[in-house]
């Protein structure tokens, strides 16, 4: 029997709030958008939290989800409305990286594991422009609607973070 | 080429970086009981708790050798004082794909994380045979499935412990729960 389609599950869960097809589409898209909050917050236990408000805002939004993107991108879009407002309230934080993100190497190939430490020592500002864009592949429009920034700023922003990744990463052993 | 431009060497190594960690085991049903709390979510018939589930054949339960080793997890210092309740775990109907050593560590994973949040649980597989002592009175032997294993925890009404119990991965794998309150 063919699984059903992201369309078909949105539906019975908008309708009949169905946990099953809840479940489904949770196995489906989590682990990319959940990585992808990983990149950009460098502490896994905040990515986590940050992944259950992206569900529950999904969720209790899913009425506004009118199919003209895939669900994983405006899920996506959701995570990084999320993160905005996280990022809003750790400005001032200096950017520190899980241990365990940074050493794991049943997690992280040492490869990885060098990137994500660099990335791990940028600023934020420099972190989720690299993120997005060189790893993720947003353009510089779609990261100034992600970011809410103007897209020569995103720009001007990824030559600074490019700089700061290239110094860290040369200092890298 | 400037000194913000990638080399194909960096290029070829940030998206390389592109690899998804798997997220934490717990958080689906963290983000499922959330959702419930708010009632956006209606709970599956797989994690109802009721009683008088139907009579499983004895042979289908031998070959439905699910779960676990259970360690006893406990928050240090945190004795159980409340109400508590005892989730009774019966093997479903099907066999359940996978190692049964994996599923013991998930149990016992499960356990640990809700011993995390001050919860007080603990619990134990029971092995495969069972023996009756007849009574004494002579009443005929009462046919009725046997659980694979229980676990205590301390909670403070019957919908709390179920709404707990609803987490328990033993359901993801067929299998049933009762929930039952301890007098004592």
């Amino acid at each position: 029997m063919q699984a059903p389609g992201d369309d078909e599950l949105i539906r019975r869960l908008g309708v009949g709030r169905d946990e099953e097809a809840f479940r489904t589409l949770y196995g489906r898209h989590t682990a990319a958008v959940y990585g992808l909050l990983c990149r950009l917050v460098g502490r896994p236990a905040e990515a986590s939290d940050l992944m259950q408000e992206t569900w529950l805002r999904a969720v209790r939004h899913l009425s506004l989800f009118r199919g003209q993107s895939a669900f994983r991108t405006w899920l996506t879009g959701i995570a990084l409305n999320c993160y905005r407002e996280w990022r809003r309230k750790h400005t001032r934080e200096i950017p520190a990286s899980d241990p365990d993100m940074r050493t794991s190497p049943a997690r992280w190939s040492d490869e990885i594991a060098a990137v994500n430490q660099v990335l791990a020592l940028l600023a934020y500002e420099h972190r989720e422009v690299i993120v997005l864009h060189d790893i993720e592949g947003f353009t510089h429009e779609e990261i100034a609607e992600a970011l809410e920034i103007e897209p020569g700023t995103s720009k001007s922003r990824l030559s600074r973070a490019r700089r700061a990744f290239r110094d860290r990463w040369q200092g890298t052993p | 080429m400037t000194d913000d431009d990638l080399t194909g060497e960096e290029r070829d190594r940030l998206r390389r970086a592109r690899v998804d960690p798997a997220p934490p085991r717990a958080l689906e049903d963290q983000t499922v009981e959330a959702l419930r709390r708010r009632g956006l979510l209606r709970r599956s018939r797989r994690s109802l708790v009721a009683v008088g589930w139907p009579v499983a054949a004895a042979a289908a339960l031998a070959a439905a050798v699910t779960w676990m080793a259970l360690h006893r997890s406990s928050t240090p210092g945190a004795a159980a004082t409340g109400p508590r309740f005892v989730l009774l775990l019966y093997a479903g109907a099907e066999p359940v794909d996978g190692s049964p050593e994996a599923r013991r560590r998930e149990y016992a994973q499960w356990a640990r994380d809700i011993a995390s949040r001050g919860v007080s649980i603990s619990g134990e597989e029971l092995s495969d045979d069972a023996h009756e002592i007849p009574a004494a009175t002579g009443s005929p032997a009462v046919q009725a499935p046997l659980p694979r294993g229980f676990f205590i925890v301390e909670a403070p009404d019957l919908a709390s412990a179920e709404r707990l119990a609803s987490t328990c991965p033993h359901l993801r794998y067929g299998g049933r729960i009762i929930v039952k309150r301890i007098l004592s």
